[in-house]
This record gives C-alpha cells, structure tokens and sequence, in this order.
C-alpha cells in the first residue's frame, strides 16, 4: 500500500496524518517536501535494519515542490518501529509503522478439502437436512500462536506467524503445502519446518510462494506452464529457492491462478507462468521469472483468473489479460485506468477477483468494474440480476 | 462504478476471490458481498435469498472485535480479528478499539436517543389531542360547532305574553293557557310544538315563518 505524508512549511507533519500512516501501515511512503525546506542533499536512515529505503542518498539539483521517497518497511519483529529522515542536520520526521499481530482467525465457505482450518461441522440450519461440506457462520481456527499475514489458494492456505512461520492447511494433492508427509489434504494448521524468517506469502489455484526476509523466494506446487519458475514443468513437494530472483530485492509476491508474480523494491514487475489470456504480461508461457516490458515502476500488483492489475507510483493502473465482462475497464487487451476515471483520485491499491476488479483510491472509496453476475461489484441491488 | 454503499466507511484494505469480496475498514469493520453459495461471505446464512449478496453487508457477528486482516480463498473467507490480545495496553490498539470502534457505537446510540425522542413526541401530541376531546364536550366557543354535538332540540317551547297584547290566533301547534297573574289580570303563555327542521345556527319555528309569510307584505302595497 502507498501512503503520501505531506510535510507542512515549517517542517511538521499533521497529527492526523501520522495517525492515519499507523493504521495504514503502508509498505511503501512518499514524502512530499516544501520547496524552501529542500537542501541541497538529505540522508534517510532507519534503525531497524529490516526496513529498506531506496534511494538512501538524495540530491536535489534543481529546487522542486516534491520529493518521493520509496520506503519498504518490514516490521516483523517489532509492533512499531521510527524511521528518521534527516534532512541536513536539523529535520527530523519519525515515522511509526504499527502491524498488529491477530490474535484469532476465523473462516468461513467451503470445506470441501478441510481448508477452513476445521472438519467440516455444519452449524447451519440450512445444511442439516442435506449436509454440505461448508459453513456461513465464521468458526474460530484453533492455533497455538498468533497469524500476522495469511494467503489462500483453491483448496489451501498459507498463513505467517508473528515468529515468521509458516503454518499450512488443506489441500496438498500437488504438493502446495510445502510439507512432503501429508499425502491428500490436512484439516490441522500444522507448521513448515526448515522455512524461517518468513514476510510473505501468495497462492495460486495450486502453488504456492513464498518471500523471506532474506529475500528468498520459495515456491512449489503444481509446477504446469513454468509457474513455479524454476524453469521447469515439474511439480514440487518441498520449497525450493528460485535462482533467476537471487540477484533482487524484492518487495512483494503475488499469485494469479496459473501465475506467479514478482515486484522489485526498484518497481520492476517479473512474472512466470501460464500465458492465461494475457494476464501474464507476455505473449508466451514463462518458466522463468521475466521482467514484463512496458510497464513503468509497480509498487502493487493483484493477479485473478485471466487479468492482471497494477498500480505504478504515481497512482494510475494498468490492466492486463483477458477484456470479456469489461473487467479490464475497456475493451483493449492492456488498459489503464487513471485518475480522470477515479473522480481525479489516485489509485492505493487494486484487486483482482476471478471476474470483477476493484480500484481503492487515495481517499478510501472504492471502484469496482467487472462481471455483476453474482453482485460481486457491490453497486446497488437494482443494477444486478 | 463508484461504490456508494462503501463511501466514508474508509475502507483500508480489500481482498477478492472468485467471485466475491471482502472490504476491511479502518475501524475494524468487514463488508462482504458477491457469491454465497458455499456460505463464503460468512454472513451466517445460507438461505436462497443470500445466494447473491448485491450489495455490501457487514459481518455483524465479527462487529465486537476490530479486524486487521481479511484474505479470501476462491470461495473461503478469512478474517483475524484481535481482542484480548497480551499487547492490547499498546497506544495503537488502545486508540484503534476506544475511538474508532467505539465511533460507530456512538453513531447508533445517537440514532436510538432520536429515536426515543421522536416516540415522546408521537406520545404528546397523543395525549394533547385526548385532552382536547374530553375538554370540547361544553363547548363554549364562538366558532359554530357541529349540529350533532349540539345539544338536543327542548321538546317545547313558551312564549309570554301580555294580556293586552294577545292576539289569538287559530293554530293546530299551539295550546293557549291563561294564568292569572299577581300584576295584572292575567297573562297568556303560549306552548309552541318542538321544531320540524333545525338548520344551522337558527332554529326557525314554522308556524311562525308560515304566519309571515301569509302576511301581506307592506312595501308591495306601496
């Protein structure tokens, strides 16, 4: 998430506005700096040595009204930590990131592989007279520990501990659970062993990939078209190091339902995978990580079935992949979706659903465009069948 | 399209499957809508009129404890929520459960005290226009009442009369009777028949308007 915190001209930042960045939480923050306050060159640092600033160094050759800086906080280890910008020697803005750790889980819908986290009990009343493997009543997952940031793919799901542990659930027919022992599916939230330090995690239909801190990228999974990016078709029962990303520093990961997508601190955009109608980025299949071309510096990426969605640093989107149900906004195969179609807002996020697609903007409304087949842009009851 | 159901709900994070979604808001709030065939929504229902969800709905049994993270599977919803937590003295989570949970409690409790206060009003005028009834039965205002609260015609009427002024005159609805009096000889009191018609405000008494009316009119003759 991008957050801009705007400094005022006698250096200060709003209350508000700090308040708003601690329950945001963003991962990436821009500074917008008066232009009397610039000096010639400024030096960012953090104490933590989990958060990256890039570029560390700023030299401002001719006087501008902004400065963006690109932040990437990991705050893992600490609840919230201060990131000191030191303009010259006498600016000083702290920065409180806040990640509040979850202290239950609860889930809800099908169960038909045990991927709520629970056997299949079915409190509803609707379904004692003929029992469905669901629920519509949200159950408690029962776990030893607290999850901090979770993913789920068709039949299974990853979740981080605050400790940077992977705990897994449901379904591992090809192997998406990272553990070799479970053989169909398992309904007990049950740890990986060997992963550590883990940040984040992303789920296809049936991958599964994981982000370290130390900026390892695991993956395994059905491995068909490449998406595991190991430059194989192989499917993989234990995670196993991407070599092609070794050399980046990554920022996040995602997962489409064929596809796996890669973003750089710097905003460059890989993906691997299934070509799925365009929602890859290239024309072909991609067994390796491969920089997607055109597109400019990314800082949030959501991948659906068959299209691709996101958000560069100045607030437009770009879409990609398959146009039917007008889920790409407009009838081209590669769109985009600027502040002129968002009531002159720019984009914080987008997410991309199995046929629907929704734009979060800066200031906290949301856009949606798509399939309304099954209500799923959430418009008025009149406006869906 | 602009989602106008979400407007000022301050959503912060947002998560989709495949074909429904997930909407957290900054105060801890989860709207979901979309496809609920698997119960996916967690709206606790999975009865054919909540197969589709159009519209954005809160997931109100999740309301006491603030979220902070959803994801959605292709038809599983997550949702972790915190509360009781061991770092619950925090300033952040203090901030985030007193003002912002507690912000859209307030927002009820205001709507329920106007409520109340609506009612009390209904109840006043209520009694006001009961009060107004019992006290209009002697009604003693200038404005003409209805004829059917007025009070009913007397069954006759008298007429005094000096002797010297009496003129007898043969009428069927009349009885004549002669008193004697303590002043003078004696006085004459008419019964007059109670009225056939009574009209508004008037009461006219229809010997005498038919006795008019017999009369010659005097500017005639002139």
């Amino acid at each position: 998430m991008l957050y801009t915190l705007k400094m005022e001209a006698g250096g200060k930042v709003d209350k508000r506005q700090l308040l708003l960045l601690e329950l945001l939480s963003p991962d990436y923050l821009m500074l917008e700096v008066p232009s009397e306050l610039l000096p010639a060159s400024a030096t960012l640092a953090c104490d933590d040595p989990a958060v990256f600033i890039s570029p560390s160094t700023l030299e401002f050759k001719s006087p501008s009204a902004e400065v963006s800086v690109r932040l990437l906080a990991r705050p893992q280890s600490s609840l919230s930590l201060a990131i000191r910008f030191s303009f010259g020697q006498s600016l000083l803005v702290p920065v409180y990131f806040s990640q509040l750790p979850a202290a239950k889980l609860y889930s809800a819908g099908a169960n038909d592989n045990c991927q709520l986290g629970f056997q299949n009990t079915s409190p509803d009343i609707e379904v004692e007279s003929s029992p469905m493997k669901c629920t519509s009543i949200p159950l408690e997952v029962s776990y030893q520990g607290t999850f901090t940031t979770l993913s789920a793919g068709e039949k299974h799901v990853l979740a981080v501990t605050k400790d940077g542990q992977v705990v897994v659930w449901g379904s591992n027919e090809s192997g998406q659970l990272c553990i070799d022992e479970v053989q169909s599916s398992t309904s007990v939230p049950r740890p990986v062993a060997g992963l550590e330090r883990v940040w984040q995690v992303a789920c296809g239909q049936t991958h599964s990939v994981i982000l370290t801190y130390e900026n390892k990228v695991y993956s395994c999974g059905c491995g068909q078209k490449g998406r595991l990016g190991h430059g194989s078709e192989e499917p993989l029962r234990q995670p196993m190091v991407i070599k092609e990303l070794l050399g980046y520093r990554l920022a996040k990961v995602a997962a489409g339902y064929c596809t796996s997508f890669f973003l750089d601190i710097e905003g460059k955009l890989l993906s691997c995978g299934n070509y799925s109608l365009g929602a890859l980025g290239h024309s072909h299949s991609q067994s390796l990580p491969t920089l997607i071309p055109d597109l400019p510096p990314i800082h949030q990426v959501s991948s659906g079935k068959a299209h691709t969605g996101c958000v560069d640093f100045d607030g437009t989107v770009h879409l990609f992949g398959d146009p039917s149900d007008g889920r790409l906004g407009s009838p081209n195969p590669r769109s985009e979706v600027t502040a002129a179609g968002l009531g002159n807002e720019r984009a914080r996020a987008v997410y991309c659903g199995g046929a629907h697609t929704h734009i979060l903007t800066e200031s906290l409304e949301v856009y949606s465009f798509g399939c309304n087949k099954k209500g799923q842009l959430g418009l008025t009851r009149s406006d869906f069948q | 399209m602009k989602v106008d159901y979400l407007t000022g709900k301050a959503v912060c994070h947002m998560s989709v499957g495949a074909d429904h979604s997930l909407a957290l808001t900054l105060n801890g709030l989860v709207y979901a809508w979309g496809a609920n065939q698997k119960g996916q929504l967690g709206i606790c229902t999975l009865g054919p009129n909540f197969m589709r969800v159009g519209l954005p709905r809160l997931l109100e049994n999740l309301a006491s404890e603030p979220a902070v993270y959803a994801a959605c599977g292709f038809r599983t919803s997550y949702i972790a929520v915190v509360s009781r937590h061991p770092e619950s003295d925090t300033k952040v989570f203090k901030r985030w459960t007193k003002s912002l949970v507690h912000a859209d409690r307030g927002v009820q409790e205001r709507a329920n005290y106007r409520y109340s206060l609506a009612r009390r009003q209904i109840n006043k005028e209520k009694l006001k226009k009961e009060v107004r009834e019992e006290r209009r039965c002697p009604v003693f205002s200038a404005r003409a009442s209805p004829v059917s609260r007025r009070s009913p015609p007397p069954s006759s009427y008298y007429a005094f009369w000096d002797s010297a002024a009496f003129i007898e005159k043969q009428d069927p609805t009349r009885r004549v009777h002669l008193f004697p009096s303590h002043k003078r000889g004696h006085s004459v009191v008419t019964v007059f028949a109670p009225p056939s018609t009574v009209s508004e405000g008037i009461h006219h008494f229809p010997t005498l308007s038919r006795t008019a009316a017999l009369r010659p009119n005097p500017m005639l003759l002139l």
